[in-house]
């Protein structure tokens, strides 16, 4: 698979993945391209691997992280914090946004990788073990605490029953 | 439904919920990437290049600054020395630093006394030719000696050989006869620098000079014929062939000092005569053996120095003309409850950290040891990156530690150990540095 046919069909899933960790579509464009150019860099290893989605979603949340804390710290030094949430568009299924992205605010940074990787990229958990560079055990015991978490969020908003 | 199945239909109407948005070009990120490959190469090329240069750079002045250190000189008398007598002095001392190849040699006047930075090592030694005047004195070689063997006679050395079969040779051919010591010379001493200086009217009995290979000839030398002290013409070290090694200096007399050198050789032609320089020997020559009728030197003379260092050293000091008052690291002020010469020196020896530090910084710079007494007390000395430097401190219990201004180095004086300044007493103590 040559890098431009691996683009065209990640590069929407994994900025959608980022507007929703982010809550910032602007962010979430910076983040992405970052991320695939990080990607290009490296293609030579990285397209051997089994899921480069993986590897370039793995790149994505790092630097967004990175990229997050320098706004928030930016935003708090010109005193100007405005909730991110307000820049969210659109009418149609806000509420799952803002739902799963509230979700993931509520999360540590290794249990919204696994859930993003889990579900978004839909890989399975010997493969998330391998890109988050971890047993799998502790993929398992991440991704339980974060569904655990998720739920209880899920039953709190919209009063799922199991 | 699960909670997993719930979480991944949230996830999934999450996602698609998430407004489209076109996906740029891929040609943007080959772009970036070729830019930054460019970027990265003439980053790489130039950061080379710069690092060439200042290796070069720090390269050249290490090595031109290596044996730099300073070194205090005092005047050697006891006697009042007048501000323009060491001006005097300053101006002799740098033409001399300067011929031997320190150009960037200074010399201040600081309290009494001339301070030398970045000067050679060999300044430090007492008997460096650079810090005297050296004054020629010619002398008639009356008979030889041997080394001073047996009891030392304590009589009044004699003004003649024993015997006429041990007179030195006057030579009338090409043919030089063999000339035997004098066995009754080598009770007698070997007259000594200071005697030879006090009494240049006297006869002496000195050692001649032969790159010290063996042991030392002695020659009984009659009172001086004649002083060459002033500058000379030129005067320049040439490496020397004879099998005894040592170093030749080439001197061409002014012309006044030409003409008294001729008059003197005139009269002892076809006879020997000793170029006496600081109670040594250092050139005997038969004049003109192979000539038939005296010729006039035309003011030149050869004088031999043991070491290159030497020969260069006699070469400036000849050249630039005596000083006006002569110079010793030892400082002949009384010795005091408030001042004592403290010599430092030994491992300042880290060129290779200078020179990554050079590498760095681009520069070297002097730096400070705390000399701290026990009291608290601290007297802060400005060291050379190199060599012997000098302190003076008041008599008692000190501590020493510092950090050299260009480098991550400390150095400690005495190990860290406490170490005492006594009045009087000589101290030697080593410097280490090391990494932190």
């Amino acid at each position: 698979m040559d890098f431009d046919t691996y683009y065209e069909a990640s590069y929407d899933r994994v900025r959608r993945a980022m507007t929703l960790t982010f809550r910032d579509p602007d962010l979430a464009e910076e983040i992405a391209q970052e991320a695939f150019f990080q990607t290009l860099r490296r293609w030579k290893k990285v397209s051997l691997l089994d899921h480069p989605e993986g590897w370039t979603m793995v790149v994505a949340l790092n630097k967004g992280r990175d990229l997050h804390r320098r706004r928030v710290r930016q935003q708090a030094k010109q005193h100007a914090l405005i909730p991110s949430s307000t820049k969210m568009s659109g009418e149609s299924r806000v509420d799952d946004r803002v739902t799963v992205a509230e979700l993931l605010e509520t999360l540590g940074d290794r249990q919204r990788e696994a859930l993003l990787l889990r579900y978004v990229t839909q890989l399975t958990i010997p493969e998330i073990a391998k890109v988050m560079g971890c047993a799998e055990g502790t993929v398992k015991a991440t991704l339980h605490a974060a569904i655990a978490k998720a739920s209880l969020h899920a039953k709190e908003t919209f009063n799922v029953v199991d | 439904m699960s909670s997993t199945n719930q979480i991944q239909d949230l996830f999934d109407r999450a996602i698609a919920s998430v407004p489209t948005g076109a996906t740029p070009s891929s040609r943007v990120l080959h772009q970036r990437l070729r830019q930054r490959s460019v970027r990265a190469r003439l980053s790489t090329i130039s950061g080379g290049l710069l690092a060439v240069a200042i290796s070069t750079t720090a390269l050249v002045v290490g090595l031109t600054s290596s044996p730099a250190l300073a070194v205090t000189l005092f005047p050697k008398t006891n006697g009042s020395v007048s501000a323009a007598q060491l001006a005097a002095d300053q101006r002799v001392m740098i033409s001399r630093l300067h011929s031997v190849g320190f150009t960037n040699a200074t010399v201040r006047v600081s309290n009494g006394a001339l301070v030398v930075t970045n000067g050679p090592r060999s300044l430090a030694s007492p008997t460096s030719f650079l810090t005297t005047s050296p004054e020629l004195l010619v002398r008639s070689v009356i008979c030889y000696a041997g080394p001073q063997t047996g009891p030392v006679s304590s009589g009044l050395l004699p003004t003649s050989c024993s015997s006429s079969k041990y007179d030195a040779p006057k030579v009338s051919g090409i043919s030089i006869p063999a000339t035997r010591r004098d066995p009754a010379l080598a009770a007698f001493p070997t007259t000594t620098p200071a005697e030879d200086a006090g009494s240049p009217d006297r006869w002496a009995l000195l050692p001649v000079l032969d790159g010290g290979k063996s042991a030392p000839q002695r020659d009984l030398v009659g009172p001086t014929l004649l002083t060459l002290s002033s500058k000379v013409a030129s005067a320049t070290a040439t490496a020397h062939v004879a099998s005894s090694g040592g170093w030749i200096v080439s001197v061409k007399l002014n012309k006044a000092e030409s003409q008294m050198w001729d008059h003197v050789a005139e009269r002892y032609f076809h006879r020997e005569i000793a170029i006496d320089l600081n109670g040594i020997i250092v050139e005997a020559p038969i004049i003109e053996p192979d000539s038939l009728t005296f010729t006039s030197f035309d003011g030149q003379m050869q004088l031999l120095a043991v070491s290159k260092t030497d020969a260069y050293d006699l070469a400036a000091a000849l050249q630039s003309g005596p000083l006006t008052v002569p110079l010793t690291t030892q400082s002949s002020r009384p010795r005091t409850s408030t001042a004592l010469a403290v010599d430092v020196s030994g491992a300042l020896r880290f060129f290779g950290a200078a020179f990554t530090l050079g590498h760095r910084n681009g520069t070297f710079s002097a730096g400070y040891i705390d000399f701290r007494t026990s009291s608290g007390a601290v007297s802060k000395i400005l060291v050379p990156r190199s060599g012997k430097f000098t302190a003076h401190l008041a008599p008692g219990t000190y501590s020493a530690r510092g950090r050299l201004a260009h480098s991550n180095l400390w150095c400690s004086v005495g190990a860290d150990k406490p170490f005492n300044i006594v009045i009087g007493r000589d101290l030697h103590l080593e410097v280490d540095c090391v990494a932190i």
